[in-house]
């Protein structure tokens, strides 16, 4: 699972109000580089809730970051992006709700997202 | 010359005393009879059917077994107005699935086709060379690259942060008529189990593909079979949703006529 596809995830599970974003617990994390795609990059830009972004980049580096609020948004930025957005992959873990603590198993990259009967 | 669509009245034939209903059943057959015609000039163009090599009996007993027709139809469709500007870089796609076998499936699919993986050929924690160079060879720039799978029941946890997103859905569904309950199976008939008139998951979907689809130029690719009632589908998804649905191609896949609908915003 890449942080671009975690970007766009959110939990509905019954009682919660806001299930996004989804906290990341990752156990297997690896990098594969990819050639730049600047194109991809801007294309996904106005797609991107960066929050939530900057939330799953801590989340995967277990530490704080700053938020950066820079706009004019040059090439070295655009690559940066690009590494968190597409070449970092959560191979096994969970995501969790940050509403109700509900977890969603993460295997072989695939996240489960699965809602049981009860849960909807 | 404007396209026929069942939902626009057409100069000087409202007054032959045919009721609406039948009207649009008329119209709704011509249309079909162009996405024939349309099936037919795609043929000349070579199917690419992707490698399977990795799959074995075990597989198929919880995934729907790929067939040749419709991979062709998937490529076809991607040849007929896709390709120039949908290929390439810049493309980022979403795989969803209740079946985790079937995402499993997919995602090995996508490796041993080299739409996805590691690109650094001269990347040796791969033991079998052979494999790798097989791999290599079938990359094609021009391929998706950026392919992601979750498990999930249609696109339920995308619907929030994705909402008018998406540029392209192509959508599958299960639907083969069956009794209502088939479609709660755990097993392999909820890959084509699609409840009465086979419409349950479809009908499902309409709420989800008009949330998600970006305005004005977003598009849904979706096979139907003509025990759908896809005529009162279009109407639906015109009424309910300012959505609009064309056959865009259409043949006969054994003992049925499967249709790739088009389905664009009003």
């Amino acid at each position: 699972m890449r942080l671009l596809t975690h970007n766009f995830l959110q939990s509905n599970v019954r009682g919660t109000v806001d299930g996004y974003p989804l906290k990341i617990e990752g156990t297997n994390i690896v990098v594969e580089n990819s050639s730049m795609d600047s194109n991809l990059v801007r294309k996904v830009l106005p797609k991107l809730n960066y929050p939530a972004l900057v939330a799953a980049i801590n989340d995967i580096r277990n530490e704080e970051g700053e938020e950066d609020n820079n706009n004019n948004i040059s090439e070295s930025v655009l690559k940066a992006l690009h590494f968190f957005l597409f070449d970092v992959h959560v191979i096994e873990g969970c995501l969790i709700c940050p509403g109700t603590d509900r977890r969603f198993p993460i295997k072989d990259g695939i996240p489960n997202m699965i809602l049981h009967e009860d849960e909807v | 010359m404007a396209e026929w669509h069942p939902l626009r009245s057409y100069d000087g034939e409202n007054g032959n005393g045919m009721n609406e209903d039948d009207e649009k059943f008329k119209s709704w057959n011509q249309l079909n009879q162009l996405a024939i015609d349309k099936g037919k000039i795609m043929t000349t163009a070579p199917a690419i059917m992707p490698t399977l090599d990795h799959s074995s009996m075990d597989d198929y007993q919880h995934v729907y077994e790929p067939k040749n027709e419709n991979h062709r139809r998937r490529r076809q469709r991607q040849r007929h107005e896709d390709r120039s500007s949908y290929s390439g870089t810049g493309i980022s796609v979403i795989a969803t699935d209740l079946n985790p076998f079937a995402l499993q499936f997919a995602q090995r699919t996508a490796e041993e086709n080299g739409i996805v993986g590691i690109e650094d050929e001269n990347d040796t924690n791969d033991d079998n060379d052979n494999e790798k160079n097989n791999t290599s060879r079938r990359r094609n720039n021009n391929y998706i690259q950026k392919i992601e799978f979750i498990e999930c029941n249609l696109a339920q946890p995308l619907l929030n942060r994705l909402e008018q997103k998406v540029d392209i859905i192509l959508f599958n569904p299960p639907y083969v008529p069956t009794e209502d309950t088939e479609i709660d199976g755990n097993d392999i008939e909820i890959s084509w189990a699609g409840g009465i008139n086979g419409r349950k998951i479809i009908d499902a979907s309409l709420q989800q593909i008009a949330t998600l689809l970006t305005k004005p130029d977003g598009i849904c690719y979706m096979i139907t079979v003509d025990d759908n009632l896809p005529h009162e589908l279009s109407t639906i998804l015109h009424n309910d949703y300012k959505l609009q649905m064309i056959p865009l191609m259409r043949r006969r896949a054994s003992n049925e006529y499967l249709t790739v609908q088009k389905i664009t915003w009003l």
